[in-house]
């Protein structure tokens, strides 16, 4: 891992500020992707903001209905809140089915948006990937792609599977998992 | 570089200068020489690295220390009172539950962090 500068932003301007002064930061919240990403040296920031302190884990309810849901909540208080599992369901059963609690407990809304992709090349630094140095070819297009968008027509051998990775198992998904109430906005 | 932290581990206040890079596993195994956590996969899937943080099971693999000033942390270390056992400590000696036990302490972490999660619904 490189090294680099840690700074706390104190509010939302502050944080884009900091992010503003330094061509490679990035901003950090529980880091469960992006320390992950950094362990691999497939992201090596300078400078890390963390803004997983700022006020921003509340639950609002909107005027016309609806819900505003602060970028710092944690997936586990998101899936436990009592207004989700009653009027969002399919938001909780997704997160209680995508991840152990562990990393639940600390990993927030944004930063589950802005999680990188799980195609094992992109993960390995030492291999081709379009993504991360563009221009130098997609492994996954022949390769594993059981997870990867990839639009490669399917192969009749074994592909070689990187030994660090472990597939998830699907088969616990609460059946209600796709069951949408409707929903007053 | 280095950042001073300081935070509370197994009611202890701690207070350090760690590298940005330390996660909390690598701060409590090499710097504060509690050798109960273990270095499983060191990338958040295996569990062995469980603590619980401000009450809470978590991966400390994948925790930057520096990201985590004035927070509570209890260790399989901690969970045991002096020479008494805690009770799913004990548990796991009475039910045999262990095999190699390297990632037992975070077998137990997780399990007093989950029941806490089911009492609390």
């Amino acid at each position: 891992m490189n090294s680099f500068r840690y700074e706390r932003a104190t509010d939302p301007s502050a944080a884009i500020a900091l992010l503003a002064e330094e061509p490679n930061a990035f901003f950090l919240a529980s880091g469960t992707n992006l320390v992950d990403l950094m362990k691999l040296d497939v992201a090596q920031p300078n400078l890390l903001v963390d803004v997983s302190h700022l006020p921003l884990d509340r639950f609002d309810p909107l005027a016309g209905g609806g819900l505003r849901i602060g970028a710092a909540v944690r997936n586990s208080d998101m899936a436990a809140d009592r207004t989700i599992r009653t009027r969002y369901p399919l938001l909780a059963q997704a997160l209680l089915a995508g991840v152990s609690g562990h990393l639940r407990n600390i990993a927030t809304t944004a930063g589950n948006l802005r999680q990188r992709t799980r195609c094992v090349y992109f993960q390995d630094a030492t291999l081709p990937c379009n993504k991360r140095a563009p221009g130098s070819e997609c492994p996954a297009r022949n390769g594993y792609h059981r997870i990867s968008p990839s639009s490669a027509p399917p192969r009749t051998a074994s592909p070689r599977i990187p030994p660090t990775w472990r597939l998830p198992s699907w088969r616990w998904m609460p059946r209600c998992a796709f069951s949408v109430p409707a929903a007053n906005g | 570089m280095d950042m001073a932290i300081t935070l509370r581990v197994n009611g202890e206040v701690r207070e350090l200068p760690l590298d940005t890079r330390t996660s909390l596993l690598d701060m409590l195994r090499e710097h504060l020489q509690l050798t109960g956590t273990k270095k499983g996969c060191d990338h958040g899937q295996c569990g062995a690295c469980t603590i619980l943080l401000d009450g809470r099971r978590v991966n400390s693999c994948l925790a930057l220390a520096i990201a985590h000033q004035g927070t509570e942390i209890v260790t399989i270390e901690g969970l045991a009172a002096g020479e008494e056992l805690h009770w799913l400590q004990q548990s796991f000696i009475d039910h045999d539950a262990f095999q190699c036990g390297y990632c037992t302490p975070g077998q137990i972490c997780t399990a007093t962090g989950m029941l806490q999660e089911a009492a609390e619904g």
